[in-house]
This record gives C-alpha cells, structure tokens and sequence, in this order.
C-alpha cells in the first residue's frame, strides 16, 4: 500500500548528515517523503555512496557537498549547493565523551562552533527565504543529555542547552510565517556515537562494546537501544539475560 | 518513487474513543489512513454511522461502530465488546463545562475525575496485557496543555488530565520492555467544537463578544492561528506507528509555540 502523505513531496531538504547513524537515517526518511535531499560529510568516498544508496532506496534526487559546516568555508559552500531549502536538519558531531575537568576556553569555544554556531548560522541563512515563502523546517539534533545531566559530556551538553535557548526564542518569532523549529533529542541510539560512550565505562575496565550496549539495554524501560531506522522493534534483551547482568 | 512514509500499522487495529467529531474523530481518520481497521467511539449512534461512513468513503478502510459511554463501566463493557484486542487504544474524552472553581463540590469532582481520568486508566488496563503478550502496543492520550500550562475555567478538566499523566507516565515505564508505549497528545486550541464552546465561557465570563476572545486569543499565538484537526490527527499516526517504538511516556505539545517553556 502506499504511506501516509506527508505532504512535503516535491519540496528540498538539507539534512546535515554525515554517511551513517541516526543524520542518514533522517535523510533516507525525508527522501522517501518525496522530498530531494542534500547531504554533506567529511569523508568524500562514504558520502558519494550514501547518496548513491538513498537515492536507489527513495527514487528521490540525493545530491552531496564534501564539507565541514563547523566551519565558515564549509557552510558557504554546503549552501552553494542547497541555498534555499524547505527543511534544513542540522547535527555536527561532538566532542569526544571525557572526564577531565579543566577544558579551557578554545575547547569551549570548539564545541560550541560545533554544535551550536554551525546550527545558528545555517539557520540564519535559510530562514529568510522559508519565512518569504511563508513555510519552512527547521530540525535541530541535539541529545537526550539536554534534559538529563550525564557524565562526560559537559562540553556538548553545554553548547546543545546553547542551541536549545536560541532555537525556542526564534521559534516563537518565526511561527506566524508557518516556519517551526523544534528539536529531536535522541537517547542512546546503536550509532558509532554511543560506542564511543557508556556512562559507567570508567568503572567497567575491559568491557566489550558488545558488554556496552548490553548494559545500556538493560538501563533503559524498553531493555534495548534505538534502531536509527525505526520501523520495528529492533533488538530487545530477554529478561533472563538482564538478570544474568 | 515511493509515494509517501510507509508507517507500518497496515492491518493492527486501533480503538479511538470519543471520535464521533473533533480530534478523536481526526485520529481515527488519520490511522484509517494508515491501513488500520479503527472502531470508532461515541455515546450518539446516528451520529457515530454518519462520522464511520465519512471516514470509510475517503479511506476505504475498514471502520467499526462502538457506541456508548466509556466514562461508565456498562459503556467501557460495550465498547470493548465491538474491540477487545485493539493494537492501538486513542484515549479521548470530552471534558466537563468551564466553570467557577467555588461551585465544584465531590459530586462534580468524581464526575470529572472518571470523565477526564479513570476512564482511560480503565480502558488501558483493559487491553494492556494482550498488547503484553503479544509484545507490540500504543497508547495514546488525548489531554491538554492545561496540563503544562494551566488556564481560566478549566480546573477540573485539567486536574483530572494531570492525574492521568501521572499514571501514564508511570505505568510507560513499566511495559516499555514488552514493546508498549504509552504517550499523550497535548492540544492547544484547535478548530473544535469544544474550541468554541470555551471561547464562548470566556466570552461570558468577560463580558465581551466571542470574536473578540478569538481575536485576542489568535493573536497571542506564535502561529497566529487556531491548529488543523488533521494536523492533530498525523501526529496521533505517527505516534502510534512502527516507526515511534523507541518514544514513550512523553507528552507531546501541540500549541502553535504557546507553551512559553523551553522544554
């Protein structure tokens, strides 16, 4: 049968997505909504074949720009391909987890280009348009450590809370042009991300990655972690192997 | 090219109560949408034939007449006997009057507390271990704002939702390894009824007409606008589709920005 329309076939999206996790995953969802997708990353080789896949995948048009919008010189040119999109996306990953205490102010300063001036000033450059044509998206990906203090991850956590202020004060003076911005804050996904990172990793020397996300399974209600693609149920941990634990 | 998102409920079904008009009714279209066979819910029959006809005609799904009162355990009883098994329950139920907090005395408050609350908590665990057992299920719950935000006239309506965000929010957490989720949807003002009823008890309580309540109240809007009950209904879809499996014990604003907090 065919989906449910969501309305949206025939606009264009951005959707700053490196060539995997949960960015790609938002990607290929838009695109199968009919909507023409541009994505970007680092890594040239791994995004011309994610583009190649998605655009198989949807039978929308996938286009790429091998850019860092982290950086001025990358979001120029990221837009040079995508300059006037309906939906904008937005993610850059973040600094690597870490206990240390005494970050000083370029590590501030590099987290918060990061993960809150990239998302500003992209935003900034499309809304005018969106607000013109009196419709536009603006998605920001920030994480569930917005709303949950976690350990580690003070740095990104700080600039996400950043980006959250800016984007729900623009939020209300945007909407009567039937331009909305909201947030999506994931929680622990089965990203490259997360296996980089378990809460309790410091007290638990020589755990697997396997034995990680086992564990984060376990601390979660639903005794499993997200699928970036979620359209089932995805692995769950029987109970006999939580108590195993 | 695939012609919309896929949801991945065709075929469950979905019982959606109080869905003869307004946003339970804009639910119950949209699952229809979604291929979900959906008993439909509403204590006037007539009326409940007509709104079954209208959503078959424009789905082509299946759609099956539950009448009666689900704030009563007769009405729970019949209703449930039309759909035993729903995959997806949509919890919905008119509110009581707005009206002056001095007058409410325990009769009122119990009348609210089981129109607002308990008949959700009762309908819920009437079908919650068949979605245990065969480990997939969405609840959904129509509440308010109120519940973040309270307003004028309306705190017996909103007591009786927050007592039932309480449950929900709790009992989410304890069917969330079999599969379940269990959410609530959050309306601001959309174009109901019951939208204009309340406009028209602030208009009284005021004093003014009810266009200028609508003026005013439009006008402190973000959106500067009354919300689409089909908007409403997509994200009833949404949620209770294959793809909202890692999402529960949230609630869900749907304001038009109103809610002035961040989060």
């Amino acid at each position: 049968m065919n989906g449910f329309d969501l309305g949206i076939a025939g606009g264009c999206a951005l959707v700053c997505a490196r060539s995997e996790g949960l960015e790609r995953a938002c990607a290929t969802a838009v695109a199968q909504a009919g909507v023409a997708v541009t994505i970007n990353g680092r890594d040239g080789a791994k995004l011309k074949s994610a583009a190649e896949e998605i655009a198989q995948e949807t039978g929308a048009h996938v286009a790429y720009a091998q850019r860092d919008v982290t950086t001025s010189e990358g979001r120029t040119a990221v837009l040079q391909v995508c300059s006037a999109p309906d939906i904008l996306v937005t993610n850059a990953g973040g600094p690597r987890p870490d206990a240390q205490r005494s970050w000083g102010d370029a590590d501030w300063i590099a987290a918060l280009e990061a993960q809150m001036f990239s998302a500003v000033l992209l935003t900034n450059a499309v809304i005018g348009n969106m607000i013109e044509q009196r419709w536009g998206r603006i998605i920001n990906m920030t994480s569930n450590a917005v709303k949950l203090s976690m350990p580690w991850v003070v740095l990104t956590t700080g600039s996400r809370m950043a980006l959250t202020g800016y984007s729900a004060t623009i939020a209300r003076e945007v909407a009567q042009y039937d331009v909305t911005v909201n947030n999506m804050l994931p929680g622990p996904h089965d990203t490259k991300r997360l296996r980089e990172y378990s809460p309790s990793r410091g007290k638990n020397h020589g755990m697997t990655v396997e034995e990680l996300l086992v564990e984060r399974a376990a601390g979660n209600p639903s005794r499993r972690i997200g699928q970036p693609a979620n359209s089932g149920p995805g692995a769950r941990l029987s109970p006999a192997r939580i108590r195993a634990m | 090219m695939t012609q919309g998102l896929d949801m991945g409920i065709a075929g469950r079904t979905a019982l959606v109560s109080g869905s003869s008009e307004g946003l339970g009714k804009a639910c119950a279209l949209a699952l229809s949408k979604c291929g979900v066979t959906v008993a439909i819910n509403g204590r006037d029959e007539a009326k409940l034939k007509g709104t079954a006809a209208k959503i078959e005609k424009e789905t082509g799904g299946k759609v099956v007449l539950a009448p009666g009162d689900v704030t009563t355990d007769e009405g729970r009883a019949a209703v449930l006997g039309q759909c035993p098994k729903p995959d997806i329950l949509v919890n919905n139920a008119g509110g009581p009057p707005p009206g002056d907090f001095r007058t409410w005395d325990e009769e009122i408050w119990l009348k609210a507390l089981r129109g607002n609350m308990l008949y959700a908590v009762f309908m819920t665990n009437a079908v919650m271990d068949n979605m245990i057992e065969q480990r997939w299920g969405r609840v959904i719950n129509i509440t308010s704002q109120a519940v973040k935000m309270p307003m004028p006239l309306i705190g017996l309506s909103t007591s009786a939702r927050a007592g039932l965000t309480g449950y929900m929010g709790t009992i989410a957490r304890e069917v969330a390894q079999y599969g379940v989720t269990v959410n609530s949807l959050l309306p601001g003002f959309f174009n109901t009824k019951r939208l204009r009823q309340y406009l028209e008890n602030i208009a009284a309580s005021r004093n003014v007409t009810v266009d200028d309540v609508e003026v005013e109240r439009t006008a402190a809007n973000p959106t500067r606008r009354s919300g689409d009950p089909d908007e409403f209904g997509a994200w009833c879809a949404f949620v209770a589709s294959a793809h909202s499996g890692y999402m529960t014990g949230q609630n869900i604003l749907l304001d038009g920005g109103a809610y002035p907090g961040v989060m």
